[in-house]
């Protein structure tokens, strides 16, 4: 991707890619970057990225977010290759530490979203294949749900309760146990 | 740094989660905490309940989330957990959905005792424990049946052919297990493993349910293991299963037997410190570290006292061909009682006390203890003492799938 001759060695470290929303807004991103994506990992693999990835299932909201998150999570992966590789000290394990935090609370704040985005950073992240953004905010839906009863579960998340008395009330016999 | 994306303000309404895709819900269940939060949410509506009692999905959520010990099997029926144990709900509800008197297994020798239990599978033979003086006319007689207790089926084993006893001649020294089913395994099948011996060498008898047939699959010489023949007075004592291996005392006292299950290869550890078979706190046993290797725990030295109420914890050294087990810590157990080691599985010890003062409990508890946190969990009470006990983990009959 480097202009031929140049060889510079930076450009080609930092080659840009870019993906188009389904609003069609583009967004220039490293590859180190974009690659966090697995789907999108297969396409620069496949040479499919000249002109732009488009992205159709995904929102030009969503994908901000989405590349935010990969940037500063390509940061975390490039510098744990570091550290793996030549550094065990103390001091480049409290740096390691101190990152690892960071990264926490960037993931905290990540996640204070409403619910619709959060349903919509899951659909993105399950089309992009991208594992810990899935985790991510997999976990979040789930940590939600901990401790809730079936009304409080179908009254936080806008459930109808299709199930008919007579089988509501032979799971509530069979489950009673978790209810004590 | 790039500068923060500026947070989306949203006035739609909440979306339904029923807008996720099954695929999506599902990767969502499997991050719930416990089986009580799992059996909420499987309430809430249909599409719920049906993702969450799907086979795959349950097998999926047991491999991350292990099934909790709800009680122990004995051949009185369950002793389930009790309160205040955090599993006593779901023991209870275990307790009232199964029958642990396998009266729905038929027999022409009543009662089945159980022998083994592993991954929800109860082993049955028509002798009990302390009765282990089979010979190999007995072998090819033998009623074994395994079954789970929890959805009411069951295979009765047909009998090991003569062929192979007359293959293996004179065989001795019998021992009984169901052979864990590794995770890419169709988990309603099932392998039950006939251990035994002669003056040439181990064995391993294998039932598979899949070809319904009995087979001779593993074998090693008496040479082959670097020890001679013991001596005829001096059996192979089963005392725990962690990890895929059956661990057994044998008569040299510095050395275990071990029988891996998912290679399915005798092998010798040697080196092994000499005191773990000492009796007089019962059987040692063998758990799982944190970090995968096995640990052996058993009761050892004294305090300045002169009480013997430490458990000795080794872990065997990571360099495995030294084969030398390093003292990884003591564990203090309560001096008000006298304590016996009962079995192990997954993380846990097995015990029971005694109190000192026997006027201060009618009954004898039987304890759990975490080797990993140390911590001490009362299971049960139960009004006799059991040297051994069988623990059943598992979930209640609404997150579970037949086993057999």
């Amino acid at each position: 991707m480097a202009s031929a001759g140049s060889g510079d060695e930076k450009a080609a470290a930092a080659a840009m890619i870019t993906l188009i929303s389904s609003d069609n807004e583009k967004f220039e991103v490293t590859e180190a970057t974009a690659t966090l994506s697995q789907t999108i990992r297969h396409m620069i693999e496949d040479g499919c990225t000249d002109g732009g990835v488009p992205l159709p299932n995904v929102t030009s909201k969503i994908l901000a977010r989405v590349i935010e998150y990969c940037k500063k999570h390509a940061t975390a992966a490039a510098g744990e290759e570091g550290s793996s590789s030549s550094f065990s000290d103390a001091a480049f394990l409290e740096v390691d530490r101190a990152f690892l935090e960071e990264l926490e609370e960037f993931d905290d704040a990540f996640l204070e979203v409403d619910r619709a985005t959060l349903f919509d950073l899951i659909l993105a992240a399950n089309y992009l294949d991208i594992k810990g953004l899935l985790n991510l905010t997999c976990q979040k839906v789930a940590d939600s749900v901990k401790g809730k009863t079936p009304e409080q579960i179908r009254e936080m998340y806008n459930i109808v309760n299709d199930l008919t008395p007579e089988e509501e009330a032979e799971i509530r016999r069979e489950t009673q146990w978790a209810f004590e | 740094m790039a500068s923060p994306v500026a947070p989306i303000v949203n006035h739609r309404p909440p979306p339904p989660l029923t807008t996720l895709t099954d695929e999506l819900l599902e990767e969502i269940f499997l991050r719930l905490p416990t089986p009580t939060d799992l059996a909420r949410a499987c309430t809430a509506c249909a599409s719920f309940r049906r993702i969450i009692t799907d086979r795959s999905f349950l097998r999926r959520f047991r491999a991350i989330h292990p099934p909790p010990l709800l009680g122990f099997a004995a051949f009185d029926g369950l002793h389930h957990a009790q309160p205040p144990h955090p599993s006593a709900p779901l023991a209870r509800a275990l307790a009232d959905a199964a029958d642990f008197s396998f009266s729905f297994v038929p027999t022409e020798s009543p009662p089945w005792y159980p022998r083994d239990i592993r991954q929800g599978r109860v082993l049955l033979m028509s002798t009990p424990d302390w009765y282990d003086s089979l010979d190999f006319h007995d072998l090819t007689a033998l009623p074994l049946a395994v079954c789970d207790p929890l959805c009411r089926r069951y295979v009765l084993l047909p009998e090991v052919p003569n062929e192979i006893t007359v293959e293996l001649r004179h065989l001795t020294d019998f021992g009984f297990f169901l052979a864990p089913t590794a995770e890419d395994e169709d988990d309603t099948s099932f392998r039950v493993i006939c251990t035994a011996s002669n003056e040439t060498g181990l064995f391993a008898i294998v039932f598979s349910s899949i070809t319904a047939k009995w087979q001779i699959i593993a074998s090693s010489s008496w040479s082959s293991l670097g020890t001679a023949p013991p001596s005829a007075s001096h059996g192979f004592i089963y005392f725990s299963y962690a990890g895929g291996c059956f661990y057994f005392t044998v008569p040299w006292r510095d050395k275990l037997l071990v029988l891996d299950a998912l290679r399915m290869e005798f092998s010798i550890v040697n080196k092994v410190p000499s005191g773990y078979l000492t009796r007089d706190h019962g059987l040692p046993s063998i758990v799982m570290g944190a970090k995968g290797s096995p640990l052996m725990v058993f009761f050892g030295g004294h305090n300045e006292d002169g009480s013997t109420e430490l458990l000795h914890v080794f872990k065997l050294n990571d360099c495995e061909s030294s084969n030398q087990w390093q003292l990884e810590k003591i564990i203090p157990l309560p001096r008000q009682s006298r304590h016996y080691t009962l079995g192990a599985a997954e993380e846990f010890v097995f015990l029971f006390g005694i109190p000192n003062d026997l006027n201060s409990l009618p009954e004898t508890e039987y304890l759990s203890l975490n080797i990993t946190t140390s911590e001490l969990k009362k299971v049960c009470g139960i009004e006799y003492e059991f040297f051994g006990v069988r623990p059943y983990f598992g979930f209640p009959l609404s997150l579970s799938k037949p086993c057999i």
